[in-house]
């Protein structure tokens, strides 16, 4: 255990280097990875988004990384797979995966909520359920985490408002601060490359998933959770945007233990409460608001 | 030549010395200070060190003027206050008896309060150290231990 918590520690340090500002996504991405759990940026374009997932793509020994920006015009081929001729010959509607979303442990797709329905409602299925309908087949997809990006978010919309409830991490990217942009300039372009010690199987990361389901869940931090909720609710009640659902509340329990775990901790501890300031807001305005309801309870 | 020796026959210096320890209890010393510790610092000192320190310590307002300043500087107990005053009023005699003297030619004719410094006051933080210090370093509470140790944090 202690050699893992070493092993993330070095390798979040590692992923962080060369770049400025950055260390907050590194660390989201990476547990969003660990977690198994889907991570949105949201900012402005040339914030290093692609290259923070980019690099998460080389954590997992030998993974299948799928890149992609979306447009409205985006058709189902470009991100799933041509159709497959032969299967078609033979009378079966199939498309051939390999090397698209349906065959990858990491994805990352720019502009997300440029998908359009004709992609929509296989990408909520693969993200939420790990599956692919390819034809009449149900394909496992060995999805480890798809992390995405977007200048904007869906808010009021209900369709895409779907897509972006899949992500269970949100995370604005900014501009490096001004107090920081003479760093910009040691930046080189040297290829980031991960050495091996530090890189992680997928079936290390799904093993850690499950074994870290042992973790216990206090009852102290369950009332913490509880008086969140109903404060989250109790603010936002005539704003429909700010949602703290069911199926939010089980991901936010699964990422608790997560964390707990891999910092060595049998149990949860309220210092993992602060980590729902990534989950728990729908639109970043009210993400300061959130955070103060997370920290007032955390320090009550 | 020893405080006490000298004090032996002279009435003069031994009034003075009477005067200065009952300016001490107005100030609200112990007897159990004056006479366990304050003694001990005249051994060595010349008559005009004694008669120094008596006009000194007669002057409520200077002697309050050095407490104000202790209490400005430390945390500390009023009893410590009234030691570090007492000491610092008897380091500036010695100050003044030396750039006095400073023609002397030899050592022995240097005699002043054999001083030292009071134990606590080494590792007694100023105000303003404890200051800084608390706004660097605050006391941490559990949570912000657990915090420092969350790798994802």
């Amino acid at each position: 255990m202690s050699q893992l918590r070493d092993k993330l520690t070095a390798l979040m340090s590692t992923l962080d280097e060369g770049l400025v500002e950055r260390t907050g996504v590194i660390k989201l991405s990476l547990l969003a990875l660990i977690a198994q759990e889907n991570l949105i940026l949201i900012g402005p374009p040339g914030t290093a988004k692609s290259e923070v997932s980019r690099r998460l793509a080389q954590v997992i020994k030998d993974a299948n990384y799928f890149e992609y920006l979306l447009t409205k015009f985006t058709t189902p081929e470009e991100i799933f797979g041509p159709l497959s001729i032969k299967d078609l010959k033979e009378g079966a509607y199939k498309r051939q995966t390999a090397g698209y979303i349906p065959t990858s442990c990491i994805v990352f797709l720019d502009e997300i909520f440029k998908a359009n329905s004709a992609i929509l409602n296989s990408l909520l299925t693969i993200l939420n359920e790990r599956v692919y309908h390819n034809g009449s087949e149900k394909q496992k997809v060995p999805l480890l985490s798809l992390i995405s990006a977007s200048n904007e978010l869906p808010i009021g919309d209900e369709e895409l408002g779907a897509l972006y409830d899949r992500f269970l991490f949100r995370k604005y990217v900014d501009y490096v601060s001004e107090d920081n942009v003479n760093q910009l300039f040691h930046v080189t372009n040297k290829p980031f490359l991960l050495a091996d010690d530090l890189k992680l199987s997928a079936e290390e990361v799904i093993e850690m998933g499950k074994e870290a389901q042992s973790v216990e869940i206090p009852q102290d931090i369950i009332d913490s959770i509880i008086n969140i909720r109903m404060k989250i609710k109790d603010t936002f009640k005539e704003n429909l945007d700010e949602s703290f659902s069911d199926r939010r509340l089980v991901k936010i329990l699964k990422i608790l233990r997560v964390t707990a775990y891999t910092n060595e901790r049998s149990e949860v501890n309220h210092s993992d409460l602060l980590l729902l300031a990534h989950c728990l807001w729908n639109d970043p305005k009210n993400e300061t608001e959130i955070n103060k309801i997370i920290r007032n309870e955390i320090v009550k | 030549m020893g405080f006490w020796a000298s004090i032996g026959n002279d009435e003069e210096q031994f009034n003075k010395t009477e005067n200065i320890m009952g300016n001490l209890i107005k100030y609200g010393f112990s007897i159990e200070a004056i006479y366990d510790d304050i003694y001990s610092f005249f051994d060595g000192a010349s008559s005009k060190h004694i008669e120094e320190l008596a006009i000194r310590l007669s002057d409520e307002f200077l002697f309050n003027k050095y407490l104000n300043a202790i209490s400005e500087e430390f945390d500390i107990s009023k009893q410590q206050g009234l030691e570090l005053g007492l000491y610092r009023i008897m380091l500036s005699v010695n100050k003044d008896e030396k750039e006095r003297l400073n023609n002397a030619k030899w050592k022995e004719d240097i005699e002043e309060f054999q001083l030292v410094e009071p134990e606590w006051l080494e590792n007694c933080p100023t105000k303003i150290n404890k200051r800084v210090q608390s706004k660097n370093n605050p006391e941490i509470s559990a949570l912000e231990l657990q915090i420092k140790a969350n790798i994802w944090l």
